[in-house]
């Protein structure tokens, strides 16, 4: 028995091998080097203009934390991270624990609302800058009707971020209310009707059971979607437009993201050095706020 | 009977609410048909024109003229066709052995494939350009492919897939004789069917909507894809609104056929992504 298991262990070990070889060759290749590799250009000083210049220690790290640009770049990804997301995960509760009422047509409903999800970034940049046109955009126009103030959503430093942000909550508000609207259905019947029967208010078994049921979903969605709004690039290289990304300009320093800035050094400035400082350093950012939202977790989220 | 009026008074308010959300989520599509519609002179009438005067294609067939969109679609399906073919048989394979087999350093190749997966792709965009450029990929549909296609995260869904699948019917093919490839072929792939599915799907919409690598590795309207080609025009012709509405209606439109006909498969694999595994 042992004899013939032996032989069979080492076929499985050979197919098993055979299966893990694409995907483990190629992370290697695509995945680990890479990530190496840029540890290692972060400390060198290689414009791909200029030719490589050796290496210069922390050199471009001083210049990631002291630089306006940079310093600009951390602000605002931090800003936009840390507004849209929380928002974006309240509405979604919201409408979450809407939808598990027993409605009809909460089919119909899950489906426009994950709608914005299915648009490419790009085309849907494109039609809120339409939207958010200052003369001729919709949203104008209605808030213009309404006698509200018509701001310049787009061309004024003061009101771009907020742009940004309203787009990001609009297309992040399916996924999360998809997501929390599964967690509100897992919860059993027969908590709320224990409530029902101890005349518990909506309000109160909303928050003494729905939100501590989803916690744990919470949780996920947002340290996902902090990870996720912290690394935005899109919508930000598509509102900016052409202009203010070849001259800079405040409305630039208004919006532009550590992405973005990781972008514009390795592929404008052809400073991959630079470029490489600032990824490394988005990414022991984003590290410290995933680790600090599983440490934060356990005065809020309720595993059971 | 008075609770009952008030559960009918509290769903006719949730409907109110969903139905002003439901609006706010479909009007920026509608005005991108209906700006696609007009004429330059009605994108910029005040007071605001709402419906074109005249429907017709005539912006279409400008975009059709003035870009090559045809082109553009076509390598897009190439990208995301190759994509989505190779991502899903180099993931499945992983995840089948991760799922199903034993063998020495499994533990070790699962924490390094873990390690890469917690590391953000942009940060690696940089070092992933350069090997492209050594490798002379840029504006080739492999520069464009191949950096994307093992994603670890496709693999740890399927293998959670696998895990579900009942060890038995392994154990029957394997006393008929079938090799491994066999049994994950014709027996578990065939039953994680559905999740296998609901994971291609959202890989597709990755795939098909994803600017910032195809931005890195085109320099050439060669192997340009749909996204960079509405960046392109977004950048370079900002003001023709009723153009680039049209341009954006062609980008997108097969994703929402595609959602039309498959939202079952993108509601499976959005909640499967939100399962903590």
């Amino acid at each position: 028995m042992k004899k013939l298991s032996r032989t069979k262990i080492r076929k499985e070990w050979i197919w098993a091998y055979i299966f893990i070889a694409p995907m483990f060759i190629g992370t290697l290749i695509f995945g680990l080097f890479p990530i190496v590799y840029s540890f290692v250009l972060s400390v060198t000083d290689w414009n791909l203009l200029s030719g490589f210049g050796g290496f210069v220690g922390l050199k471009n790290f001083v210049t990631v934390f002291t630089s306006k640009t940079t310093l600009a770049e951390i602000r605002n990804t931090l800003v936009y991270a840390g507004v849209s997301v929380p928002i974006t995960l309240i509405l979604s509760v919201f409408f979450a624990s809407l939808l598990s009422k027993k409605l009809k047509g909460k089919r119909f409903f899950r489906i426009v609302y994950f709608l914005p999800n299915i648009i490419m970034p790009a085309a849907v940049a494109m039609v809120w800058r339409w939207l958010l046109n200052t003369r001729y955009g919709l949203v104008n126009i209605v808030l213009g009707h309404l006698g509200l103030p018509t701001p310049s959503w787009i061309s004024d430093p003061k009101f771009i971020m907020i742009s940004l942000i309203i787009v990001e909550v609009w297309s992040g508000i399916g996924y999360n209310t998809i997501i929390l609207l599964a967690a509100i259905q897992g919860i059993s019947a027969e908590m709320y009707e224990s409530a029902d029967l101890d005349g518990a208010s909506g309000f109160q078994k909303f928050w003494k059971i729905t939100l501590p049921l989803v916690s744990p979903s919470m949780f996920f969605l947002l340290t996902m979607g902090l990870m996720k709004a912290m690394r935005a690039f899109d919508m930000i290289y598509m509102f900016i437009g052409k202009d203010a990304w070849s001259t800079g300009g405040p409305l630039l320093e208004a919006v532009r993201t550590m992405v973005y800035g990781i972008y514009f050094n390795g592929f404008t400035r052809m400073d991959m050095g630079m470029a490489s400082a600032e990824s490394v350093v988005l990414f022991v950012m984003i590290m410290i706020v995933t680790g600090i939202q599983f440490k934060l977790q356990d005065k809020w989220v309720n595993y059971d | 009977m008075s609770i009952k009026k008030r559960q009918k008074r509290s769903a006719l308010l949730a409907y109110i609410i969903l139905a002003v959300g439901a609006v706010f989520m479909i009007i920026p599509f509608l005005w991108m048909v209906l700006t696609s519609f007009k004429t330059y002179r009605e994108t910029v009438k005040l007071p605001i024109q709402w419906f074109p005067a005249e429907w017709n294609l005539d912006n279409y067939v400008e975009v059709l003229k003035q870009l090559d969109f045809l082109r553009y679609y076509r390598n897009t399906i190439l990208v995301t066709a190759t994509t989505l073919i190779a991502m899903t048989l180099i993931a499945s394979l992983a995840a089948y052995a991760f799922a199903r087999m034993e063998f020495p350093g499994k533990n070790v190749i699962f924490a390094l494939l873990l390690v890469v997966y917690m590391v953000p792709p942009q940060m690696t965009m940089i070092p992933k350009y350069m090997m492209i450029t050594k490798l002379g990929w840029v504006d080739t549909l492999a520069g464009i492919v191949v950096p994307n296609i093992f994603s670890v995260y496709t693999m740890f869904m399927l293998r959670q897939f696998f895990v579900s699948v009942p060890k038995e019917l392994d154990e029957a093919a394997k006393l008929d004789g079938c090799s491994f490839f066999e049994i994950f072929w014709r027996v578990d792939l065939p039953l994680i069917r559905n999740g296998l599915i609901a994971i291609t799907v959202l890989n597709l919409l990755w795939s098909w909507n994803d600017l910032l690598w195809p931005l890195i590795a085109t320099s050439t309207d060669k192997m340009r894809v749909l996204s960079v080609a509405i960046a392109t025009l977004n950048n370079s012709d900002g003001s023709q609104y009723q153009l680039l509405m049209a341009a954006g209606v062609l980008a997108v439109l097969p994703m929402l056929v595609i959602y039309a006909i498959c939202q079952e498969y993108f509601m499976d694999g959005i909640m499967s992504s939100g399962v903590k595994g």
